[in-house]
């Protein structure tokens, strides 16, 4: 185990930002959730980020949408430079004739990214929201959660 | 696991300190959780006894800091049986060391849909906690409420939890970005 270093576990940070019920990709990212970690504490290093919410909505009206975009990015602290991992879409719509009484969702969302890179100093990933479109639905970002787990991974290369 | 000091020592060569060795670093471990399965209340208050899911019990032997990471899955059966029916249910992952307890997180769950529909869906829960205040501590997820509307039903099959542990990163000032 200590030939390739001590893997290690960061509980990341939920910065519980207001949120708007539209986003264009002109404003700047909605950052949700951070974690930092220090990759170079393992040989070969790979991070696992686990981030999961609760996405919770009420339709109120004929032909509810909603769709939500995020990203996971990556910034070291010696270059600075942000770097986008991976982006993915939670969209919902109906199309429903005539008036129908609001329903009320909570859906549960889980999402993995596996990170092996040189790392040459510690880094920060960020959880962000890019685009917010809605139509008749209200909805809250619930129970967010976002971990980082450092480990090696020797097989990688 | 303890390791024990041979009794008499028949070589002259130093014994390693374990002890010390144990001190400077945790090995990360997986325990895997108890599954519970009863009978599922159709209807659960907040003020009914919360009904035990899945249990997990972490012995961390070591002084040093810890983080554990819960995960909790299931599949959630919703047969909704006319147009507005609902399932509505609520979670809650309690921590417990020696008496000492403590709620970290509810989640809820909430099914609608505008025509009747049977759906099965998976569902997964992580919870990052942060260096638990001490070395043996269990952790316990309740169903604490269900609300389900009228002719329809829920089912949650399929429980899995389990305790990932490993050493906290060391926190300097100079990594700070």
């Amino acid at each position: 185990m200590k030939e390739f270093g001590i893997p290690t576990l960061a509980c990341g940070e939920i910065l519980n930002k207001k949120i708007p019920s539209e986003l264009s990709r002109k404003n700047p990212p909605i950052t949700l959730a951070k974690v930092v970690v220090n990759p170079r504490t393992v040989s070969s290093p790979c991070v696992l980020l686990n981030y999961s919410l609760n996405i919770r909505f009420v339709t109120e009206g004929i032909e509810p949408i909603i769709s939500l975009r995020f990203q996971l990015v990556r910034t070291p602290k010696a270059t600075k430079k942000t770097t986008v991992l991976e982006e993915w879409q939670f969209e919902g719509a109906e199309i429903i004739p005539t008036d129908v009484p609001s329903t009320k969702t909570i859906e549960p969302i889980v999402f993995n990214n596996c990170d092996c890179n040189h790392f040459s100093s510690p880094v920060m990933y960020r959880m962000q929201l890019v685009e917010i479109v809605t139509n008749n639905v209200r909805f809250v970002i619930d129970d967010e959660e976002f971990s980082a787990i450092v480990m090696s991974g020797m097989d990688q290369r | 696991m303890r390791k024990k000091r041979p009794s008499v020592v028949k070589s002259y060569k130093p014994v390693p300190n374990v002890k010390s060795e144990e001190q400077r670093y945790v090995n990360p471990f997986i325990a895997c959780g108890k599954v519970f399965n009863p009978v599922l209340p159709f209807e659960l208050s907040q003020d009914d006894r919360p009904v035990p899911l899945t249990r997990v019990s972490i012995t961390v032997k070591s002084s040093l800091p810890t983080n554990v990471l819960i995960n909790f899955s299931c599949f959630i059966t919703s047969a909704l049986r006319e147009a507005g029916a609902f399932n509505n249910l609520v979670f809650r992952l309690v921590r417990e060391c020696s008496s000492m307890k403590v709620p970290l997180r509810e989640y809820s769950f909430q099914r609608q849909l505008p025509s009747p529909t049977d759906i099965k869906e998976p569902l997964v829960y992580n919870f990052c906690d942060e260096n638990p205040p001490m070395r043996t501590c269990t952790y316990t997820l309740f169903l604490v409420k269900a609300n389900v509307s009228k002719s329809s039903f829920y089912d949650i099959t399929n429980k899995s939890m389990t305790g990932l542990v490993f050493p906290a990163p060391i926190k300097r000032e100079d990594e700070r970005i």
